[in-house]
């Protein structure tokens, strides 16, 4: 019999933080890589020049090219919403992904987080304990340089030990609090209000021939010296190590085989011209929207009829406000952490759990804004500039979010984009166990103002995207209700893996981006085994 | 660990051989090798001590960073010559050693296994004091990890310089030093600043420039020279054009950190032996370097009529005017070929150097002007540090530039560098797209093989075998190798 | 254009000595860029007046030409009627009812239809953008100005930064700027 041919070992859709980390793995490891990539490669210079000549600094999508045939998430139309909520995360198409921009945060789950079913009654478990993700974890970052306290406890609960456990201490030392941090801490942390420094994957000192952070505070929309860590650098390291990355590459069918395998991949050039793929493996990380979307349109994986519902995002609201001294936020990093009480507890049988973030971007636009909608002009506006920045104070809270059957993304039966691929479909409500939540967090953001002696700017902002894609395939012990198990793999198809934060089930309250590597790394591991 | 490929070997001892060393001496056994009345603990940490002057480390490093384990790839303009394991390993290192046949393989080049090339500065070592050599000697053989593996592959030049025999009339020629006399070199002595710049420093190594046969060229003495794609600057006591309009402080401080806002950064090979080597130095072994630097003869470069760091302020310019970003089109937001400096500049240097060049007003990261790599007779140190970045442990931290090589092309480095000079240095340099290409590599042919090619040198020498020495020498770490016998030959066309 | 050079020289003599130096680091010489004559793809007569109008509103002599042609775009691109307010607000400066920033308000109260124009020129000099950009969309109408060079940053130079530009090594932001005690 002639051995079968193919194209490579393994086939990587996607070349974002989880998918890249995926492919490196396997790549050191010996095993032939392919990952395809809807959008292209571009220069961290020339991302830096779009943001600082756009007219929209507010939107984090608009320095990155944003091309027909592989077009973001803030297109007109891209997303169509049919639930109360406008769901609109900020999705990118370029090898690396998203996290070009994002805030950097990588908090670990805790056990807790991952047996909410059990513990709280509520929502669902995940199919595997913390003891078995801590050794990934761990590998996971070393991989970004992760930076963060070895001695805090992470769950707010003040067990007064650093938690959750670890194997190996940080790669990288937390970085020092910015004055404002110290001042918020010391004063509302008096009043009973547990402080968190995050870990983050801005690096404070050279990792892996990034350079140390230097508080540009622009980690989102681009960090224009590269500290802050993107799935850019392992799309490299993974091609330094032999991986292939194809830019311009839209996957837009999954072709099924024989005895319940994945044969093939096609994809679609910005020209229009198609291609066809083949692997042993093929491992679907193009984020907790585009991959069920995939999955939908060609009919695979969905025995369960899971793939794309269970959305979860950790919808939030936020705060502005003044508070009564000069702290002079916007030095620095654009977060550095925030107040966990409300991390995990009897509660949550309740309530979401609640993450009070605590912003630190330079205001002097949300200020100015303000000023000139007042009318403030002359003397007095650059005055006023300066007294509103130095007191700003922002906080953008985020809320756990429960899996719910309604809540779904599928292809858009209305609407195709330049290649003839269909954008997406979203319905999204929120619940009332979020609801409950933000009426609590309103209280804690009462206590804040009142604390810090404030004059309230904003505090009733209405639920707000925070860009975290969680549940649409998820993981559960059970083929009947869950899209893959335990090592992410397709309860349907043994040789399709799922690398991306839509595997997550439960989703806490903490930034998803580390736990979907650290799970990629595990299922890099089992499909290096098996080749 | 990019910086630890770069060229130049500002304090490195190679040792090189054909292979592995080989235990052929009669046995140096601990206790026998100490004289009477000698502490081995103070004798082990004097040896500690002129290692790290000597920075023999850096070179002898091995692949994985095994202290002494050999095996780091020096590219020549000749080949490719490796670094030999040199820890206690009885087979593979230099165990089975006794410290004559030490000394003189460190003080003449010459092994129980033939003749080293000066990539090994033993011209430099020769007049090292028998009490320093005796204590590297014990620190090598009695404090260091033996190291069970040699480099897999050994040193591969080409013809006629792959012929060691050669160098004993190089050796002849241009290593005539005798050893200096202890008292006088030993920490306090008279002699102290120019025994740890000339003998144990080596710092003309690469500080100064070569002669026809690749020696250093003693009329030029510390008079600047090309290593590699960077400039080992002149560092002679000339007010101009060297390091006389330096306080005796500022250069202690840019011995121990490299860095003296408003003078000078270090990066390439002076970043390496600083972090390796000076920046552990005791306070006064640097004052003593500095006195003496400042003493050596001036030699001053014809024309030039301010020091390297005299540009006092950056040239005006609008670049609000380059009119940026109206093309909101993916196809010129993704555009990353463009080659004007200016545009380069602001978005991949200006968001730590500034706007205008000034710096962080800490000066951690350093104005463009009032700086050696801008206001000097060469961009070799600005397109370098542009191309490989900078990266320098200090004992307070390590500081990073990031490399650019890789994110911009030749032509780019050489407009953001044209950029730079013009605006902020010496804006009678300029460079080339193809010149950026050359210093990338980092090497170029000695004259003595310009002059005559491979086959007359020879011929034209009579047996003076040139070429190899530390200078224009690129350090290369190699990677796990192993297809042991072959090493590619890697002489430029 | 002897209106904006008399506006020019008014303002000078009223703000001698006030102009920030803030990103600039001693011995950068500093332009000066309102006086440098240059060569601009819109009407010279209309960009003068322009950049002299925009002097007297945001009260900065040191307003970068090459700015004031992006927003004088921007701004009439957006509104074709943009010129006409803004020469009729031109000319009741020029005529002394407007005579400095400290009278804006009692003045606008009697010009209404003025107050707008005003406030769209003051918002592109100091947001450096004009229109209302949207934050998660890739469509509207806002235009690009200017990023540095943007008034709201000057008020703060000494104390944050402009994002993407560092202020120093790791870490400075442990601690306050100098100019606490006094904020």
């Amino acid at each position: 019999m002639m051995p079968i041919q193919y194209d490579a070992d393994v086939i990587v859709v996607g070349s974002g933080a989880v998918g890249s980390n995926l492919a490196y793995e396997l790549a050191k490891q010996g095993k032939s890589v392919l990952i395809l990539e809807a959008g292209v490669w571009v220069p961290r210079w020339k991302i830096v020049e779009n943001f600082r000549t756009s007219p929209r600094k507010v939107n984090r999508n608009d320095p990155y090219p944003n091309a027909p045939w592989a077009p973001n998430s803030y297109t007109p139309g891209y997303i169509e919403n049919t639930g109360e909520f406008d769901f609109r995360p900020g999705m990118l198409r370029l090898v690396g992904g998203t996290t070009w921009h994002w805030g950097g945060a990588t908090w670990r789950f805790l056990p807790n987080d991952m047996k909410l079913r059990t513990l709280y009654g509520v929502g669902r478990d995940w199919p595997l304990s913390y003891d078995e993700l801590e050794p990934y974890y761990t590998r996971a970052e070393y991989n970004l340089g992760v930076s963060g306290s070895d001695t805090q406890d992470q769950s707010g609960q003040r067990r007064g030990a650093a938690y959750p456990p670890r194997s190996a201490p940080y790669p990288v030392h937390n970085e020092e609090e910015t004055y404002y941090f110290q001042r918020l801490k010391e004063r509302i942390g008096a009043e009973g209000y547990e402080f968190l420094h995050e870990p983050h994957v801005r690096t404070n000192r050279p990792y892996d021939g990034r350079p140390a952070c230097c508080g540009n505070n622009n980690c989102m929309p681009v960090c224009p010296i590269g500290a802050m860590y993107s799935g850019e650098v392992h799309a490299k390291h993974a091609q330094a190590q032999g991986a292939r990355v194809i830019p311009d590459a839209t996957v837009f069918r999954i072709e099924k085989g024989d005895g319940g395998k994945i044969a093939a991949v096609h994809y679609r050039t910005s020209l229009g011209n198609d291609a066809r793929l083949t692997a042993r493996y093929f491992v679907m990380a193009c984020n907790g929207l585009e991959t069920p979307k995939l999955l939908l349109m060609s009919d695979v994986a969905n025995s369960s009829d899971q793939v794309g519902r269970n959305l979860m995002d950790h919808t939030g609201i936020g705060l502005q406000f003044l508070a009564d001294e000069p702290l002079w936020t916007g030095r620095g990093p654009i977060q550095q952490g925030g107040v966990f009480n409300w991390r995990d507890g009897a509660f949550r049988s309740e309530h979401a759990a609640i993450k009070h973030a605590i912003n630190n971007a330079v205001p002097n636009q949300e200020v100015t804004r303000i000023l000139l909608e007042r009318g403030v002009v002359g003397k007095k506006l650059d005055e006023q500039i300066r007294h509103m920045s130095a007191r700003w104070v922002e906080f953008s809270t985020t809320f756990e979010m429960l899996p719910h059957a309604h809540n779904r993304v599928q292809p858009s039966t209305i609407r195709t984009d330049a290649l003839g691929i269909p954008t997406l479909k979203v319905h999204y409500e929120t619940d009332d166990y979020i609801a409950r939540g933000a009426a609590r967090a309103r209280e804690d953001f009462a206590r804040f103002v009142a604390i810090m002696g404030g004059t309230v700017i904003e505090d009733h902002t209405g639920w707000q995207n925070r860009d975290h894609l969680m549940g649409t395939v998820l993981m559960g012990d059970d083929p009947r209700d869950s899209v893959v198990n335990h090592e992410c793999r397709s309860w349907d198809h043994s040789n399709l893996f799922m690398a991306t934060t839509g595997v997550i089930p439960a989703s806490g309250v903490v930034n998803p981006t580390l736990a979907a590597i650290a799970l990629a790394i595990r299922s890099a591991d089992i499909i290096a085994k098996e080749i | 660990m990019t910086v630890r490929k770069i060229a130049g070997l500002v304090l490195c001892g190679i040792l090189m051989g054909s292979g592995p060393a080989k235990a052929s001496e009669s046995a140096s056994i601990f206790s026998s090798q100490t004289g009477p009345g000698e502490n081995l603990a103070q004798l082990i940490a004097r040896g500690a001590y002129v290692a790290r002057t000597a920075d023999c480390a850096a070179c002898h490093v091995g692949a994985d960073g095994a202290p002494y384990a050999g095996g780091y790839e020096i590219a020549s303009p000749l080949g490719t010559i490796i670094a030999t394991n040199i820890s206690p390993s009885r087979t593979f290192g230099i165990g089975g050693w006794s410290e004559e046949v030490f000394a003189r393989a460190l003080r003449m080049g010459v092994t129980p296994h033939g003749n080293l090339y000066p990539a090994m500065p033993y011209p430099s070592y020769a007049g090292m004091s028998d009490e320093d050599v005796h204590a590297l000697y014990i620190y090598l053989t009695h404090a260091v990890k033996p190291v069970e593996r040699g480099p897999t592959v050994g040193t591969r030049l080409s013809f006629p310089f792959n012929l060691r025999t050669l160098m004993t009339g190089w050796n002849a020629v241009f290593s005539r030093q005798k050893p200096m006399a202890h008292a006088a070199t030993a920490p306090g002595g008279i002699e102290r600043g120019r025994y740890l710049v000339e003998v144990v420093g080596h710092c003309s190594s690469c500080h100064t420039p070569r002669n026809f046969a690749m020696a250093e060229d003693r009329s030029q003495f510390l008079g600047g020279a090309a290593v590699g794609g960077w400039f080992a600057p002149n560092i002679t006591s000339d007010p101009i054009s060297g390091i006389g309009g330096w306080s005796e402080d500022e250069l202690v401080t840019y011995l121990r950190t490299g860095a003296v806002a408003g003078k000078s950064q270090a990066a390439g090979g002076m970043a390496e032996a600083i972090e390796h080597g000076l920046r552990h130095l005791a306070d006064d072994d640097l004052r003593a370097i500095a006195r003496y630097l400042k003493s050596v003869p001036p030699i001053r470069e014809a024309g030039q009529r301010e020091p390297a760091y005299g540009v006092a302020f950056a040239q005006p310019s609008n670049f609000e005017a380059l009119n940026l970003g109206h093309d909101r089109s993916p196809a010129a937001m993704r555009d990353g070929a463009s080659t004007q400096g200016e545009q380069i500049y602001v978005a991949a240097c200006a968001a730590c150097h500034q706007l205008h060049g000034e710096g962080t007003s800490d000066q951690f990261y350093p104005s463009l002007y009032a700086n050696t790599a801008t206001g000097g007779t060469s961009p070799r140190n600005l397109v370098m540090a542009i191309v490989k970045g900078v990266h320098r442990e200090t004992n307070d931290g390590t500081v990073v530039m990031p490399a650019f090589g890789a994110e911009l092309n030749d032509a780019q480095i050489a407009a953001v560098s044209n950029y730079v000079l013009s605006r902020f240095g010496n804006p009678h340099l300029s460079v080339s797209a193809a010149e950026v290409a050359g210093y990338r590599i980092g090497r170029e042919e000695p004259l003595v093989v310009k002059l005559f090619g491979p086959a007359g040198v020879v011929a034209a020498l009579g047996g003076l075998a040139a070429g190899l020495a530390g200078m224009s020498l690129a350090r290369r770490r190699r990677g796990d190798g192993s297809d042991g016998a072959v090493a590619k030959m890697r002489i430029e066309d | 254009m002897t209106m904006s050079k008399m506006l020019r020289e008014a303002w000078r003599a009223v703000s001698s000595g006030a102009r920030r130096s803030a990103g600039h680091v001693a011995g950068t010489p500093e332009r000066d860029a309102a006086l440098s004559p240059i060569a601009l793809p819109v009407d010279g007569h209309k960009f003068s007046d322009f950049l002299a109008l925009s002097q007297f509103l945001t009260e900065k002599s040191d307003l970068d030409p090459a700015v004031a042609t992006r927003a004088f775009l921007a701004l009439t691109e957006a509104d074709e009627a943009f010129e006409g307010h803004a020469n009729r607000l031109l000319a009741a400066i020029q005529d002394g009812r407007l005579a400095d920033m400290d009278g804006f308000d009692s003045f606008m109260a009697a010009h209404p239809a003025l107050r707008s124009t005003a406030m769209r020129i003051i918002s592109a000099w100091y947001l450096g953008y004009t229109g209302t950009p949207a934050p998660l969309d890739t469509e509207d109408d806002a235009r690009f100005v200017a990023y540095e060079s943007a008034l709201m940053f000057r008020p703060t130079a000494d104390a944050t930064a402009v994002p993407s530009y560092t202020r120093g090594r790791t870490d400075y932001w442990r601690h306050p700027p100098a100019s606490l005690a006094t904020d």
